[in-house]
């Protein structure tokens, strides 16, 4: 009874450490505070990394400081996030089997598992990087970011396929129901739509593969250029930006050639949706028949305001239509519909194990004291994991032109209105990147010296300016 | 529950002493560790081309001819850079001794930073390269990519085929052409 007796105070205190802190709470109050303009506020909340290896932290802070423009300190926590990703590479890679779920999460909750990323995460971590390095003018930084971006893809790919096998083998195994429409009460409408439907899988976005295509036709290397556009349109037919970005890439002359620059608007708005825990009945057969045991899992709400119109207008070329070429909400959308057989087999055996815990218990347990503490226990630690990378957009849209070098208006559609801003065009190719949130804006672009405003086929020496902040009015 | 974690606690720390160790292997050993586009497909390509073109009479004809290297398109969606195989074929035709190299258009630029930089006062006069003087091709190299992809259950099988062409600039006569087809398959087993 003693023995009983301690391993209930033992599970107590670990599972407080995994079930009280909730990452929701957390990244909510950093949020609202970016989406007040308070980037610093929003840092503070987040907090310090607990190391190296704290993805998570990683993961928002350099987003947040690629907002306020400190384009150097979002790079280092960006390099910190991916040294882990790698390091989750090299398993996946060389032995996959060491990726199994630990054994915290068999017995507490998925939140004890190490983040790992979502697939999603893992290629936009990479595509990210790039955009940092875009907005110094860098494109030959980018393209190795950039690379390293759809180099992953073919690797999750390969891993989940053996991942999804090994899931399907266990499932079968056991005997155990792994489809999230036979949770009562779970909502499948959310991962059931038809733009996650639409999707090839949760990781693969249009946007990365041309934004790979715009950085290599930038360094002249046609050929893997016209590999990035055709995926993309292969990830998202019929959209006119990208079947342009194609067809015109063998007659579209060096814009140095033709004394302007070839400018891509990245136009982000939204959020990704947040996780969270909730409880549903899952069916399960026991020696006593049918039972539904209540277990937690993930349930996806929907977060920001998307304010963003459909065009951008240019002071010399009149209106632009923007094309959305990631959905990033439905990729979160279908990483936890893919996650989700995974994540149901892991509930069946934690309830499993639990269950036996509290049937011996129940047994030895002369005075009544230990069984209530191991059912809290179990009770507690019932928690699905929250995690996800909370500040990235909901949405990514492009446009393109070809611009005279030297100060240009921009005005970009939200909330019914148009709101103006200047920017600086020079080089032969530049990205300039404008990122809502709620009812701000954060406008990233290079600044243009004097020295290079003359249109050159070599983009030196743009050096990233202050990011433009504006509040959106109206709506 | 207590023997479950005596079996599973062992297994963890083996698991954890694993390390990665890593060796040198042959450049030129076969590679099959994925049915996408890798190195030995690029050095089979590089050296069918080389050889098919060295043996053709378009080189007994003329003393070093000069060649220039124009784009090889990629028709496929995998990046896959083709100035990688041109880069192997110009290499192995130069090693033969048997062909020039002019610049090409994507190397035209820095030959023209090159020359008007020495054009310079800061250049001695006699040494330095004068304009002018570029020798032109007799002929270009160009050509394409393509692939077929069948995906199948437990099978994928990826077609590709390389065409490689060389134009006498002059004529405009085709004088020379070859292609390489390589299939590749997986299966789960």
């Amino acid at each position: 009874m003693k023995r009983i007796a301690l391993s209930a105070l033992l599970i107590l205190p670990l599972a407080g450490c995994g079930t009280f802190r909730t990452y929701d709470a957390k990244l909510s109050q950093s949020l609202d505070r970016a989406r007040g303009g308070d980037l610093d506020g929003a840092l503070a909340a987040i907090g310090r990394p607990s190391g190296d290896n704290d993805l998570l932290n990683h993961l928002e802070r350099g987003e947040l400081l690629r907002q306020k423009n400190d384009l150097a300190a979002s790079d280092a926590a960006w390099r910190k996030a991916d040294k882990v990703v790698r390091r989750w590479e090299d398993s996946a890679r060389i032995a996959p089997e060491r990726l199994l779920p630990g054994l915290g999460s068999y017995l507490i909750n998925d939140k004890l598992r190490a983040y790992e990323g979502a697939d999603y995460e893992k290629v936009l971590l990479s595509t990210r990087l790039a955009l940092n390095h875009l907005a110094r003018g860098d494109f030959a930084t980018a393209r190795v970011a950039i690379r390293r971006a759809h180099e992953r893809e073919t690797l999750i790919e390969t891993y989940r396929a053996k991942e999804r096998e090994a899931v399907e083998a266990e499932a079968r195994d056991r005997g155990a129901k792994t489809r999230y429409q036979d949770l009562g009460g779970y909502p499948a409408q959310t991962l059931d739509s038809s733009e996650v439907q639409a999707l090839r899988n949760s990781y693969q976005s249009a946007f990365t593969h041309y934004l790979a295509g715009f950085i290599y036709e930038a360094l002249g290397e046609p050929s893997l250029a016209a590999a990035g556009y055709r995926k993309a349109l292969e990830l998202r037919p019929g959209a006119a930006v990208l079947e342009d970005g194609l067809a015109s890439l063998d007659t579209r002359t060096s814009p140095s050639q033709r004394g302007a620059t070839d400018v891509l608007f990245v136009i982000e708005s939204g959020a990704v949706p947040a996780r969270e825990s909730q409880q549903f009945p899952l069916p399960v057969i026991s020696s006593h028949g049918l039972q539904y045991v209540p277990l937690s899992f993930p349930v996806l709400r929907q977060e920001g305001r998307d304010a963003i119109g459909d065009t951008l207008r240019v002071d010399t070329l009149g209106d632009l239509g923007i094309t959305t070429v990631a959905d990033l909400d439905a990729m979160a959308r279908r990483a936890l519909r893919d996650d989700m057989p995974g994540l149901m087999l892991r509930a069946l055996v934690r309830s499993t194990v639990k269950g036996v815990a509290q049937v011996q218990t129940h047994r030895n347990d002369k005075y009544g004291l230990a069984l209530p503490a191991v059912a809290l226990g179990a009770w507690l630690t019932e928690s699905a994991d929250e995690r996800g990378w909370r500040a990235l957009p909901g949405r990514i849209s492009i446009a393109r032109a070809t611009l005279a070098p030297g100060p240009h208006r921009i005005s970009l559609g939200a909330n019914g209105r148009d709101h103006p801003v200047e920017v600086q065009i020079g080089g032969s190719h530049m990205v300039v990147s404008l990122r809502q949130m709620d009812r701000q804006l954060y406008v990233l672009t290079p600044r243009i010296s004097d020295r290079t405003r003359a249109v050159s086929a070599r983009a030196a020496e743009l050096v990233p300016c202050c990011t433009t902040r504006m509040v959106l009015q109206g709506g | 529950m207590i023997r479950t974690l005596l079996v599973l606690i062992p297994a963890l720390c083996i698991a954890g002493c694993v390390k990665d160790v890593v060796r040198y292997g042959d450049a030129r050993a076969t590679e099959t560790v994925t049915n996408e586009f890798g190195s030995t497909d690029l050095q089979m390509i590089a050296g069918d081309m080389t050889q098919s073109l060295l043996k053709h009479p378009v080189l007994a004809g003329v003393e070093s001819p000069v060649f220039t290297v124009q784009e090889v398109k990629n028709k496929t969606s995998e990046y896959i850079d083709t100035r990688a195989i041109t880069d192997s074929i110009r290499s192995e035709l130069l090693k033969s001794g048997k062909v020039k190299f002019a610049v090409d258009s994507a190397g035209m630029e820095e030959q023209v930073d090159e020359l008007n930089r020495q054009q310079g006062e800061l250049y001695e006069r006699r040494q330095a390269a004068k304009t002018g003087r570029m020798v032109g091709a007799d002929y270009r190299l160009e050509g394409n990519i393509s692939s077929i992809v069948k995906k199948a259950e437990d099978t994928r099988d990826v077609y590709y085929k390389f065409n490689l062409q060389l134009w006498e600039i002059e004529s405009g006569l085709l004088a020379w052409n070859d292609e390489k087809e390589i299939r590749k398959t997986t299966t789960r087993e």
